[in-house]
C-alpha cells in the first residue's frame, strides 16, 4: 500500500533531519549514577564465581606441584617393572609388595640396588598361586629365566630399615623368602592400584557449575548423578546419568491497556402506576461496566523456570600421577543433554485489572538437546581401599545454545566442580 | 539522526554487554542528543523529555542482552524504538487531559490539505531555526502530536498507529489531518509575519 505524501509531512520531516538537542549535565550524571550501579551490581555477581573458579585452580595446581617433585624421586628410585612386579608376591601371608611405591616413607633405593630382591623374571603377570611355590620350595630356578636364585643383600637389611617401614626379607636356609612387614604398616597400605591393570568403580557425583554467555547473563546450574568408570592402567573411561537443574528467567513483553474504573450502565427502565394511577414509578436495570483506557501501554515482566536436563557424559581420562593415596589426571570428553521437564516456579502474570492484549515472549524457549564437551584436571583422593574422593575443577563449552532461537545468543561456556564419592569394585 | 557506523555500534553492544568502563559515557554521548529530540516531539517539554530520556536509557541497559543485531535490526533502531515506546507510555501516564479530540469527517480532512509552496517552506526554513520547528510541534495538543509524530517520523502506518493507541484508523487519519492544519496555520502566520517586518 503506497504511502500517503503530505507537504507538511515533508517540511518538517526534512526540517528536522538530523535535529539534536542537547541534554542537561544534570541528566547525563544521573543516568551514569543509575546506569553504573546496575552494571556493577552485575559485574560484582560475575567476578565473585570467576575469583571462587580462579582460587579451586590455584589450589589444585598448588597441590599438584607440591606432590610433583616426591612423585618424580619415586619414579626414579623404582626399580623395572618386571622385577617390581615380581617382588611383590611372598610366601608368607602378611607378606606385601616390596616396591618403594608401598612404603611412602621409606628411604628411596639406590640404582645399584634397585631392590632387595633382585629376581628378574619374564613373566610378570604370572598369577601369585604359581609364583608361590617357585619361591618357597626348593626347586631350582629355571636356567633361562632365572640365572641365580633370589639374592639377599644382606648389610642393608638391618632392623633400622624395619622402623623405616621396609620390609625385613629372611632368607632361611631353604632359600625361601619371606617378607615380614610390621602390622602397623600393613594397616596402612591400601591395595596397590598400579599393580592391577583394570578396575571398576562406581561414584556418586554432584557438580555445581556456573554459566556464562546466556541470554540471561550468569546462570548456576546443578548437576547430579551416577557414574561408572572403567579404569585399565592409567586410561579410564566413564560414564553414567545425571540430572542437571537450573533456574531460568523468561521475559516477556507484555501489551495492555490500563483499568481505569468501572460504571453502572443503564440496560433498560420500566415504569409502572401507582395505585392511584397518579405517578409513573420507574424501575432501573443496570449492568457493571468496566472501562479500560484506549492507549496500549507495553510491560515487561519476568517468570522463573526451572530446567531439568537428563545429562549422558562420555568422559575419557588418563591419569597423569599416580601414588597409592592421591592420583592427579585429566579427563575430558562429550555430554549429552536432553531436557526432560519446563516447569513454571514463579506465578503467572498478574495484569490486575488491567486487560492484556497480548503476551510475547521475548526470552525464547530452552533446547531441548545440546551437545556440550567438558575438559578438566582430575585429583582423586583415596580415603580407604576401596573408597575415594574426587575433584575435579573443569570447563565446559556448549556446542550448540542453550536457547531453540539459535541465533538469540553465542554458544554458553562454564565453569564447574566436580565432586565425587568413589567406591571401587 | 546522525548514523553511526556500524562497526560503532556493534564495539558499543559488545562492551556494554561485557560492561565495560566508559561504555556509558560513550552511549549517552553518543545517542542521547538526537534521543532527546524524539522525546522532546513526544512530551513537548523539555523537563518531561528528559526523564523520558533516562527511563528508556536504563530500560536499553537493562535489556542490552536481549538485543541481537541478526534479529533485532540496528541498535539505533532498537533503542529509537525503546524511546518511542517509552514515550507514548509516559505521555499516558501524565496526561490529564483528553488525548483525542472527535473524530472529524473525510472531507473536513481534504478541505483542510493545501500545499505549502515550495519558496514558502523555503522561506520558512531559511528564516526559523530548528529549535522553532520543534517548538511548532511540542505545542500541538498532545494527541495530534503523538500520532503525527508517529505518522511522519517513525513512519507508522494508520493501521498501525490504531492498533498501538487502540482507536480507530478514522481517529488517526483526522488527528493527523488536524495536526497538520495547524502546523500549517503556525508556518503561515509565521511567513506573514516575517514579511511584515
Amino acid at each position: 500500500m503506497k504511502r500517503e505524501r503530505h507537504p507538511v509531512d515533508d517540511f518538517f520531516k526534512e526540517a528536522l533531519q538530523g535535529h539534536q538537542v542537547k541534554p542537561s549535565g544534570e541528566g547525563k550524571q544521573r543516568f551514569l549514577d543509575e546506569a553504573t550501579t546496575i552494571l556493577m551490581k552485575r559485574r560484582r555477581g560475575r567476578n565473585r564465581w570467576i575469583f571462587l573458579f580462579a582460587g579451586i585452580v590455584i589450589i589444585s595446581l598448588t597441590a599438584l606441584l607440591v606432590i610433583l617433585p616426591n612423585t618424580e624421586d619415586h619414579e626414579l628410585s623404582k626399580p623395572a617393572t618386571d622385577t617390581e612386579d615380581l617382588s611383590l608376591e611372598s610366601t608368607a601371608p602378611e607378606s606385601t609388595m616390596l616396591t618403594s611405591s608401598t612404603s611412602p616413607s621409606g628411604p628411596a633405593l639406590p640404582d645399584d640396588s634397585p631392590s632387595l630382591v633382585s629376581q628378574p623374571s619374564s613373566s610378570s603377570s604370572k598369577p601369585k598361586a604359581q609364583l608361590l611355590p617357585a619361591l618357597s620350595s626348593q626347586q631350582p630356578f629355571d636356567d633361562k629365566t632365572n640365572t641365580q636364585p633370589a639374592t639377599l643383600i644382606t648389610p642393608d637389611t638391618s632392623s633400622a630399615k624395619v622402623d623405616l617401614f621396609v620390609p625385613v626379607i629372611t632368607a632361611p636356609q631353604d632359600d625361601t623368602l619371606t617378607l615380614n612387614i610390621p602390622e602397623s604398616a600393613k594397616k596402612r597400605m591400601p591395595k596397590d592400584r598400579a599393580t592391577k591393570k583394570w578396575q571398576f568403580s562406581t561414584s556418586l557425583y554432584y557438580t555445581p557449575e556456573w554459566m556464562f554467555n546466556t541470554l540471561e547473563g550468569e546462570k548456576y546450574v546443578n548437576n547430579l548423578g551416577v557414574e561408572g568408570a572403567f579404569q585399565f592402567d592409567r586410561y579410564s573411561i566413564r560414564t553414567g546419568v545425571g540430572l542437571s537443574i537450573t533456574k531460568g528467567t523468561n521475559e516477556l513483553l507484555v501489551e495492555y491497556n490500563d483499568y481505569l474504573g468501572s460504571y453502572s450502565r443503564l440496560d433498560s427502565m420500566t415504569f409502572q402506576w401507582d395505585e392511584k394511577h397518579y405517578h409513573l414509578i420507574p424501575t432501573y436495570y443496570s449492568s457493571n461496566k468496566d472501562v479500560w483506557d484506549s492507549l496500549m501501554k507495553l510491560d515487561y515482566p519476568k517468570i522463573t523456570k526451572r530446567y531439568t536436563y537428563l545429562q549422558i557424559p562420555l568422559i575419557l581420562g588418563y591419569d597423569i600421577i599416580r601414588q597409592n593415596w592421591i592420583t592427579f589426571g585429566i579427563r575430558a570428553g562429550p555430554i549429552l543433554s536432553i531436557l526432560l521437564e519446563s516447569k513454571q516456579i514463579s506465578g503467572e502474570y498478574d495484569p490486575g485489572k488491567n486487560r492484556v492484549i497480548r503476551i510475547n515472549q521475548i526470552t525464547p524457549d530452552r533446547i531441548q538437546t545440546n551437545w556440550q564437551v567438558v575438559g578438566g584436571v582430575n585429583a582423586s583422593f583415596r580415603i580407604s581401599p576401596r573408597i575415594s574422593l574426587e575433584v575435579e575443577p573443569n570447563i565446559r563449552y556448549y556446542f550448540n545454545s542453550v536457547y531453540e532461537k539459535s541465533d538469540a545468543t553465542k554458544k554458553p561456556w562454564s565453569a564447574g566442580f566436580r565432586t565425587a564419592f568413589t567406591i571401587w569394585l | 539522526m546522525k548514523r553511526m557506523g556500524m562497526d560503532h555500534d556493534e564495539q558499543l553492544v559488545r562492551d556494554l554487554k561485557r560492561r565495560k568502563k566508559g561504555v556509558l559515557e560513550a552511549l549517552y554521548n553518543t545517542y542521547a542528543p538526537p534521543l532527546l529530540s524524539i522525546c522532546l516531539r513526544y512530551c513537548g517539554n523539555r523537563e518531561d523529555a528528559e526523564d523520558v530520556l533516562h527511563d528508556g536509557f536504563m530500560k536499553v541497559i537493562q535489556h542490552i542482552h536481549t538485543f541481537k543485531a541478526q534479529s533485532t535490526g540496528s541498535f539505533e533502531g532498537w533503542m529509537k524504538r525503546i524511546i518511542v515506546n517509552t514515550a507514548l507510555n509516559y505521555i499516558r501516564d501524565h496526561s490529564k487531559e483528553k488525548r483525542f479530540l472527535d473524530v472529524d469527517t473525510m472531507q473536513e480532512m481534504i478541505t483542510s490539505e493545501e500545499e505549502i509552496e515550495d519558496h514558502v517552506r523555503d522561506k520558512v526554513l531559511e528564516l526559523v531555526g530548528k529549535e522553532h520547528i520543534i517548538e511548532m510541534i511540542c505545542d500541538l495538543p498532545p494527541g495530534y502530536r503523538t500520532i503525527f509524530n508517529m505518522f511522519v517520523f517513525e513512519e507508522y502506518s494508520h493501521n498501525e498507529i490504531a492498533k498501538l493507541l487502540d482507536c480507530s484508523v478514522n481517529t488517526s487519519k483526522s488527528q493527523l489531518s488536524k495536526a497538520r492544519g495547524a502546523l500549517r496555520q503556525r508556518i503561515l502566520e509565521l511567513v506573514e509575519k516575517q514579511k511584515a517586518i
